[in-house]
């Protein structure tokens, strides 16, 4: 454990980008002004990990985890900084991507097998154990184009992991195929890992994380923005994903910006919402927990007059589960909400108490529209308008989403 | 050699498995799946020749001086096709290594110098079997000495060494400037007219023939050409402008090499 596996020191990457091809070539003029705009993935990463240590990566999308991991593999090259990697790597990166589809599914084996420095008495002496792992059989002498995606995958992911590694770095893009293959590639991965093979993986799945790493690196904005164990590390990473007031404002700018590909917001505008926001009364933010109160305060302007307005929301969780949803038009509020003028802004104030959810992540929805649903008339709708966090509370504990009114009585023994 | 040092060999003998493998892969990848297998190497070229036997034939023959033989000028024809065919192959072959295998380099890390490896040997052995056929044929017909055929060899090499300087040229720019796989078809086609392949430079006018020397594809096929035809061989002057060209070219590739890598990676 003295020397590490992988030792990196001040590791920066950034990308030129240019707005034109021209400006590459006038930049090309000696003595002519910079043209490109620097984009920095990562500034200035400094790690060592040790042999035969697991270690995540975990960062949002854009944080630069791909970037490092290219790197470490060697794909793309450092704009500055030092990187020593000892003994053999192998990546699962894009799994498939050099194989020939008018090559049989043998001899793309042999091709990727000698990518690898192996040579073909090597490869042909593992062949049958990759066919096996693959579970590909005969089809093996057919051309690639015919295979499935899935039997791609399988074959790509058999011929990676046909020799023991010294470094091997897994994107999470490895979630591919089905459930069945994918519990026997994590299988193999941990193989990997009690025999030593240093293991950097990433992933946002923090169960796979905890169960298979002993240390976990967040990377936040092209910096390590924490270094410790797995739990640690997730706890500090979901209080960053969970998005805080500050954040709202941005958010709302990014929603803005979605706005021409009408996935975000949609509606015919008649009437907008101007915020939307969470409160509690012993939360602060976004945190919550089972127990606390929850008040949804939501804004609206009405640009035009219209009838039979109706305003909704709907909780859906991590996966985008619907939870629970209800409208003013249900709870018995329309007659109210008519008699609004042009101009006139509103202020609705939802409070859930307690919140009865269950321990996750979840997001809301909020809609108006006409009448008793969005299908009729929608003249504003505002897709994940806020994410709260809910954490444990001092509530009996239970499994799932949401709290169902349960009672338990033990019966004298019959 | 430039751009040579030992790390570049190093590396193409640990991957020696994979340059081979991928030499019976180009060949087997170009004629799987065509009736005609391995006659297709010689069936373009053959159309070609016979295009031009048809319709220069008789207007060129008296000018190749000093030549009685009645195949002279298909002689003369072949063998610059053959090897323009060579030379233009292997550089647009080079020209579109890095995007054509950009899911290649994107996967696996491995050593670019392997690429261009490949294609060289592929566009030799593309190269060997015509001209084994016009050199056999040459031996069967004229009385052209052996010792003539040694000039093939340097004709070839030097032919290589043009286009790979000049193909990893263009396969840099390319990366960044994709005008470039537009313009090379009409730049070759500039140089195959300006350069005596199908014609003998006598056909041309005398200011432009002074002009030949610092065209650096004139000497390699001058002298493939006087070679087989038993004529007389250029000197080593007549080489210098294709020497310069090929060192500045390739000192130039080198460069732009090094210089550009990391941004070649970010771009593909």
């Amino acid at each position: 454990m003295n020397t590490p596996a992988i030792s990196v020191i001040e590791l920066s990457k950034h990308f030129k980008q240019y707005s034109r091809p021209l400006d590459r070539l006038l930049e090309l003029i000696p003595g002519s002004r910079t043209r490109h705009k620097l984009h920095r993935v990562l500034q200035g990463l400094s790690f060592d990990i040790a042999k035969g240590e697991s270690v995540g990566l975990i960062g949002r999308n854009g944080a630069g985890k791909s970037t490092l991991l290219k790197l470490l593999t060697g794909t793309l090259l450092p704009s500055s900084g030092i990187m020593k990697i000892e003994g053999r790597v192998t990546a699962l990166l894009e799994l498939g991507m050099g194989f020939h589809p008018e090559f049989s599914g043998y001899e793309n084996v042999l091709m990727a097998g000698q990518l690898q420095g192996m040579s073909r008495d090597e490869i042909n002496s593992k062949m049958d154990e990759i066919i096996a792992f693959a579970e590909i059989g005969e089809a093996i002498s057919q051309p690639v184009r015919v295979y499935s995606s899935g039997m791609m995958v399988r074959l790509a992911f058999a011929v990676a992991t046909a020799i023991q590694p010294d470094v091997l770095i897994v994107d999470e893009a490895l979630a591919v195929g089905d459930s069945y293959f994918q519990h026997k590639c994590f299988r193999r991965i941990r193989e990997f890992r009690d025999k030593n093979v240093t293991l950097i993986f990433v992933s946002h799945d923090p169960l796979a994380i905890k169960s298979l790493c002993d240390r976990a690196i967040l990377i936040e904005g092209g910096y390590v923005a924490m270094d410790g164990a797995p739990s640690q590390v997730l706890d500090y990473y979901n209080a960053l994903i969970a998005v805080t007031k500050d954040e709202l404002a941005l958010h709302e700018e990014h929603i803005i910006t979605n706005d021409s590909l009408g996935s975000v917001r949609s509606g015919s505008g008649e009437v907008r919402f101007e915020s939307v926001s969470v409160s509690g009364l012993a939360a602060e933010g976004t945190q919550f927990s089972e127990s606390d109160r929850l008040e949804l305060v939501i804004v609206v302007l009405v640009n035009k007059r219209v009838d039979d307005l109706t305003i909704g929301f709907m909780i859906k969780d991590r996966l985008g589960n619907e939870v629970f949803g209800t409208n003013t038009h249900h709870m018995g509020l329309s007659e109210k909400l008519d008699s609004l003028v042009e101009g006139s802004r509103l202020k609705l104030k939802l409070k859930i108490d307690p919140l009865g959810l269950g321990e996750g992540s979840y997001n809301i929805t909020v809609a108006a529209h006409a009448l008793d649903s969005h299908l009729a008339k929608n003249y504003d709708w505002l897709d994940q308008a806020v994410t709260i966090d809910v954490g444990r509370s001092n509530f009996p504990r239970f499994a799932g989403v949401v709290r169902l009114p349960v009672t338990a009585e033990i019966v004298d023994p019959l | 050699m430039i751009g040579f040092d030992v790390g570049i060999a190093t590396e193409l003998f640990r991957f020696r498995n994979y340059v081979v493998s991928s030499i019976v892969r180009d060949f087997t990848l170009r004629y799987r799946g065509a009736l005609g297998g391995i006659a297709l190497i010689f069936f373009a070229p053959a159309i070609q020749i016979a295009i031009y036997v048809i319709v220069f034939g008789n207007l060129l023959k008296g000018h190749l001086s000093n030549i009685e033989s009645p195949y002279a000028y298909s002689i003369f024809l072949c063998t610059g096709i053959v090897f323009w065919n060579f030379f233009t192959e292997l550089l647009q072959a080079i020209q579109g290594l890095f995007l054509e295998n950009a899911n290649l380099l994107k996967k696996a890390s491995f050593p670019f110098v392997v690429l261009p490896v490949v294609k060289l040997a592929t566009s030799t052995i593309n190269l060997l079997l015509p001209l084994a056929f016009i050199v056999f044929f040459v031996v069967a017909a004229t009385n052209v000495s052996a010792s003539n055929f040694w000039y093939l060899i340097i004709v070839w090499f030097m032919l290589s060494a043009l286009a790979l300087s000049m193909g990893m040229c263009l396969c840099i720019l390319q990366v960044f400037f994709r005008d470039f796989r537009l313009l090379t078809p009409f730049a070759l086609q500039g140089l195959f007219w300006c350069t005596p392949i199908i014609y003998p430079e006598e056909v041309l006018p005398i200011w432009v023939i002074k002009l030949m020397p610092f065209n650096p594809l004139y000497a390699p096929f001058l002298t493939a050409q006087s070679a087989v035809l038993d004529m007389h061989i250029p000197s080593l002057e007549a080489w210098i402008s294709t020497l310069i060209f090929i060192t500045v070219i390739a000192f130039g590739a080198h460069h732009l090499y090094k210089k550009n890598r990391a941004d070649m990676l970010d771009n593909i």
